[in-house]
C-alpha cells in the first residue's frame, strides 16, 4: 500500500514537471525606434520593444551596426533564460558622420546555435 | 487603561507609505491618534517597496525603493501634537543591461496634527476621536536634474508640498475598533518647472487588540487606496505612460507591540486592483518596520 502510494505520488511529481521546451522561433517586435528615425548629434538612440518565443530562449544582445560597412558600433547582450523578454537601451550618438545604424536583435532561440533577428536602421547626424 | 488606549490608536495609525514611485517622498502620510497622552516618540522606521517596469506588459525592469526615516513626536499640548519625518532614501532600479541607483537624503516632512474631537467612557478610554492634520514637506533632497524615465527614482522632488490629513477612529467593542484615514498632498513644481501629480490616500482598517501583562499586541487589516494625478513639466501635462497618472487599491495588513517604553510595528500591503503609467509600472508589494522609543512627559 505504502509503495503504491510512493509510486503514485512519484508518477504525479514527474507529470506535473513543467516542461522547458527550447524556443524554434520567436517573434521580436520594436516600439522604438522609428523606422528611418534620424537622430542628432549627442542625442541618444532609444532601442525599446518584445521578444515572446515559443518556447524558452537562451538570451539576446543588441547591435549598433554601421548598415554600410557591417561594423559593429556598440552592442549589449542579456544572457538570461526566459520564454519573453523586454528590452530597452540607449546609445548616444557620436558619429562624427551621417551614418546609417542597423540596430539589430539576435535571440539565441535554443543554446545550439539556431538563432533569429530582427533590425531596425536609423540615420545618425553628425554635428 | 487610558494611556494604553491611545497608544493603541497611535500604533494603528503608523505612518503609511505613499505608493508613489518618487524615491523618498512620501505622497501622502498619515499620522497618529494621541489626544491628551504624556508621550513623546522617537524612532526609526524603515519601508521597502517594489515596483517593476513593464513593455507590452513583459518585465523589463524592477525598482527597490528602500527608505530608513526618523521619527520623532512632540505632544505639544494636551491635543495637539507636532511631528518630524527625516528619510534617508535607496533605490534602485534594475534593467536588462543596466542598473540605476540614487540615494541620499529625501524631503523631510513636518506635521501638525490636532484632535477635534474625542469620546471617551467612564474609565477614560476613548470610544471615538475625529483629527485633522497640515503638514509641509521640503524640498531637502537631491531631485533629478532633468526629467528622464528616472525622474522618480531620485530622493526628493524639488518642491514644498503641503500635506492635509483626516483620521477617525471607533471602538465597535472592547477589543476591536475601526479606523478610517484620509490625505491629500498639494504638490508644487521644482526650479526646473517639474510637478508631481496631487496625490490621495483613503483607508480603513479593522483592529483587534489583545493585552498580555503590561504588553498589548495589535493586529490590523484594510484596505488603502491610492490615487495620482498626472505629473507636469511647465504646466503641461506629460504624455500618457511617463506621468505616472494612476490608482492602486491594496490590502494591508499588520501586527503591533506596545509597552509603556516602546512600541514595534510591522505591516505589508499586496496591490488587488492597480492601473500606473498607463500599465506600464506596478506596485509589487511594500512593507515597513517601525520601531519607536515613548517617552512620558513628566507631570
Amino acid at each position: 500500500m505504502r509503495n503504491s502510494i510512493l509510486t503514485s505520488l512519484a508518477i504525479c511529481l514527474l507529470l506535473s514537471c513543467h516542461k522547458n521546451d527550447p524556443a524554434t522561433s520567436a517573434t521580436i517586435e520594436f516600439e522604438e525606434p522609428i523606422l528611418n528615425d534620424t537622430i542628432a548629434y549627442m542625442d541618444s538612440i532609444h532601442v525599446e520593444g518584445t521578444i515572446i518565443g515559443n518556447g524558452k530562449m537562451n538570451g539576446f544582445n543588441i547591435e549598433y551596426l554601421n548598415a554600410s560597412t557591417g561594423a559593429v558600433l556598440h552592442t549589449q547582450n542579456s544572457t538570461d533564460t526566459d520564454k519573453e523578454y523586454a528590452f530597452h537601451d540607449h546609445w548616444m550618438n557620436e558619429l562624427i558622420d551621417t551614418t546609417t545604424i542597423a540596430v539589430k536583435i539576435t535571440v539565441d532561440l535554443d543554446g545550439k546555435g539556431n538563432q533569429t533577428t530582427a533590425q531596425r536602421s536609423i540615420v545618425c547626424l553628425p554635428q | 487603561m487610558k494611556t494604553i488606549s491611545l497608544l493603541l490608536l497611535l500604533a494603528l495609525s503608523s505612518s503609511a507609505r505613499a505608493c508613489d514611485l518618487c524615491g523618498g517622498v512620501g505622497a501622502n502620510a498619515s499620522l497618529g491618534l494621541m489626544a491628551g497622552t504624556r508621550f513623546h516618540t522617537y524612532g526609526l522606521q524603515t519601508s521597502c517597496r517594489q515596483f517593476n517596469g513593464y513593455i507590452n506588459q513583459i518585465t523589463h525592469a524592477k525598482g527597490y525603493m528602500f527608505t530608513e526615516e526618523f521619527t520623532f513626536r512632540w505632544q505639544a499640548l494636551n491635543r495637539l501634537q507636532v511631528y518630524g519625518f527625516a528619510p534617508v532614501v535607496q533605490n534602485v532600479y534594475k534593467e536588462t543591461f543596466d542598473t540605476q541607483f540614487q540615494h541620499g537624503l529625501g524631503d523631510m516632512r513636518m506635521l501638525v496634527n490636532g484632535i477635534i474631537y474625542s469620546r471617551s467612557d467612564t474609565t477614560g478610554t476613548n470610544l471615538s476621536f475625529l483629527s485633522l492634520g497640515y503638514g509641509l514637506k521640503f524640498a531637502t533632497g537631491q531631485f533629478a536634474p532633468s526629467q528622464s524615465m528616472y525622474t522618480n527614482l531620485y530622493p526628493g522632488t524639488g518642491s514644498t508640498d503641503q500635506l492635509f490629513l483626516m483620521q477617525c477612529f471607533k471602538r465597535i467593542s472592547s477589543s476591536i475598533g475601526i479606523q478610517a484615514e484620509a490625505s491629500f498632498a498639494l504638490k508644487g513644481a521644482n526650479n526646473l518647472g517639474y510637478r508631481f501629480g496631487n496625490s490621495t490616500q483613503a483607508s480603513v482598517q479593522l483592529t483587534y487588540n489583545q493585552s498580555y501583562k503590561i504588553k498589548r499586541l495589535l493586529a490590523h487589516a484594510g484596505l488603502v487606496y491610492d490615487h495620482f494625478n498626472s505629473n507636469k513639466t511647465n504646466g503641461f501635462l506629460l504624455p500618457e505612460g511617463q506621468n505616472n497618472k494612476g490608482y492602486i487599491t491594496s490590502s494591508k495588513m499588520g501586527f503591533m507591540l506596545i509597552s509603556h517604553q516602546f512600541m514595534v510595528s510591522t505591516s505589508i500591503q499586496a496591490p488587488l486592483i492597480q492601473r500606473l503609467n498607463a500599465g506600464q509600472t506596478k506596485l509589487r508589494w511594500s512593507a515597513q518596520l517601525n520601531f519607536q522609543f515613548l517617552i512620558q512627559k513628566k507631570k
